[in-house]
């Protein structure tokens, strides 16, 4: 066969590919509404003796976050939201139960690679050969707030295993994660048999609408990956640039600011301070979700659009306080958005 | 043998369908693809390929036998004409595939989907001189929430608020749940283009 008639074969099977993956998709989807229809009490179950339903929700938690500790694995992960955008990345996860290190290549969108060992994360921009290197402390060591069972999360969510499930070839608990209460989502989330790692994760509305999903497609647990060669390729390449985030830390007490009442189950994380944006950043979390509070000086100029804004889970808020122009962004429903934005307070 | 024999059947419809195909090739590629009910259905998979990734949606469906009949006909009447010329085996050789393009608004569509990621719907509010209809009215007590429609609505896209929404991803964002699902996601998340 000439070269000629090669291509458009090669060009069809791809797509043939790509029809066959979608349709799986539109299954998963199909199932996913049926599942949503019919309750959560009803997911099928094939195996509902197992006797695994009686796990707390720290129990839950506590297997899923320990897996990240002690599993080595390769995987291409997707994120999906509402909006019917779809991201993915090849993952690569060291650990040897005491440091981790991760390295993470966007396969669609802008190229980026990020690095992580513990705290530290670099991030590589190919595109303008820039390294963005930065510290983050809520992905400490073992930083206590995220220790599941040191957190209040049991207090404001409910967990129930509500069926099984195969995600990337991996046999599965869907366990369901319900809040108590309006001020967060619930969660459906798929943990790896034997060594409870997250495989994939739903964030549901009060509705039980899936606003985001992420998943592994496909998953290689064990998988030979080499804590030191992640390390090494962590190295800035010579003629890159690397930008070093100014965010300084501070406390919201020192910069004038405080919350009339707290936002139930949200205990304050962090706050840090960009002073070449002149943007003040208080971080709130409750365990699961995390919500941010950025707080400028009102500009009329660009201040003027107060309203609530949604992009798969993550919401935003923005409100006028005073002399201020308060930004309210999290995981969480936009009612707890204006709750935080309605209780921050000018003490000084 | 038979195994490359049938690949080449296909290749040799599928080239047909992409309309590369002349003289003797092309008279080949139609005896092949009426050959038999496995070649005809090749023949219609790859048309309502094409045209979905044309149109974005199908409406052929499955064409019929006397459609198949009549383009049979046409084709023996079209090369009875042309008999007393020599054609040569034609089949374009630079020209790269025709959907080849499609290929390539598909790739566009797809990167232009994941920027869309950090695009904002717009859900309204108290936005100061907003045109934008009630859709819904919230129930009383409840935040006044509207959704904007997204055909007369461009999706906003506010610059500062992709900065904001990316220091959010970078210094909150982790969880109880370990990394797979904080960091992970908002790793693989799009950020906004700098």
């Amino acid at each position: 066969m000439t070269p000629g008639t090669a291509r458009p074969s090669i060009a069809r099977l791809r797509l043939m590919h790509g029809v066959a993956v979608l349709s799986a998709a539109t299954v998963l989807t199909l199932a996913a509404a049926q599942a949503l229809a019919a309750g959560p009490n009803r997911v099928a179950d094939p195996r509902p003796g197992e006797g695994q339903s009686d796990r707390t929700v720290s129990e839950w938690l506590s297997r899923m976050h320990d897996a990240t500790r002690q599993q080595s694995y390769i995987g291409t992960f997707v994120v999906s939201s509402s909006n019917g955008s779809m991201s993915s990345a090849r993952i690569w996860h060291a650990c040897d139960g005491q440091r981790q290190v991760d390295r993470i290549e966007t396969l669609s969108g802008e190229r980026r690679s990020t690095f992580r060992r513990d705290d530290e994360v670099v991030t590589f921009l190919p595109g303008t050969r820039t390294v963005r290197s930065e510290r983050r402390e809520s992905l400490g060591l073992f930083p206590d707030l995220m220790k599941p069972d040191e957190t209040a999360i049991p207090e404001f969510y409910l967990a129930r295993r509500v069926g099984s499930d195969r995600v990337a070839g991996f046999e599965a608990d869907i366990v369901q994660l319900l809040p108590k209460d309006a001020l967060r989502f619930g969660y459906r989330i798929w943990s790896e048999k034997k060594s409870g790692l997250v495989v994939k994760l739903q964030t549901l509305d009060d509705a039980g609408k899936v606003l985001e999903q992420a998943a592994f497609s496909e998953l290689q647990l064990d998988a030979p990956v080499r804590m030191d060669k992640l390390t090494q390729m962590m190295a800035v390449p010579e003629g890159w640039r690397v930008e070093k985030t100014d965010a300084v830390k501070t406390s919201a007490a020192a910069e004038g600011w405080a919350l009339k009442t707290a936002i139930a189950g949200f205990k304050p994380m962090s706050c840090y301070k960009r002073p070449s944006e002149g943007v003040l950043q208080w971080i709130f979390s409750d365990g699961l979700a995390s919500v941010s509070l950025f707080v400028e000086n009102y500009d009329r100029q660009r201040h003027y659009h107060e309203g609530v804004f949604a992009s798969g889970a993550t919401h935003t808020v923005t409100r006028r306080v005073q002399e201020w122009w308060v930004t309210a962004v999290g995981e969480v429903p936009p009612q707890t958005l204006h709750a935080f934005s309605l209780s921050l307070e000018r003490r000084k | 043998m038979d195994a490359m024999d049938k690949m080449d059947k296909q290749e040799l419809i599928s080239a047909l369908a992409d309309g590369q195909l002349q003289g003797e090739a092309f008279a080949r590629a139609v005896e092949a693809a009426a050959a038999d009910a496995r070649a005809r259905e090749a023949w219609c998979a790859y048309h309502l390929v094409g045209e979905v990734l044309r149109t974005g949606r199908a409406s052929t469906g499955a064409p019929s036998e006397e459609f198949l009949s009549r383009l049979r006909q046409s084709l023996q009447q079209e090369q009875a004409a042309r008999l007393p010329m020599v054609h040569p085996v034609l089949v374009s050789q630079r020209q790269t595939a025709s959907n080849d393009w499609l290929w390539k608004l598909a790739a566009g569509v797809a990167s232009m989907a994941a920027v869309a990621a950090v695009g904002w719907n717009m859900w309204g509010g108290s936005a100061a001189g907003s045109a934008q209809p009630q859709l819904a009215t919230a129930p009383a007590g409840a935040m006044a929430v509207m959704e904007a429609s997204t055909s007369t609505t461009p999706m906003l896209r506010d610059p500062r608020l992709d900065e904001l929404l990316d220091a959010h991803r970078q210094l909150g964002g982790a969880t109880a749940l370990g990394t797979p699902s904080g960091f992970l996601r908002n790793a693989t998340f799009q950020g906004p283009a700098r």
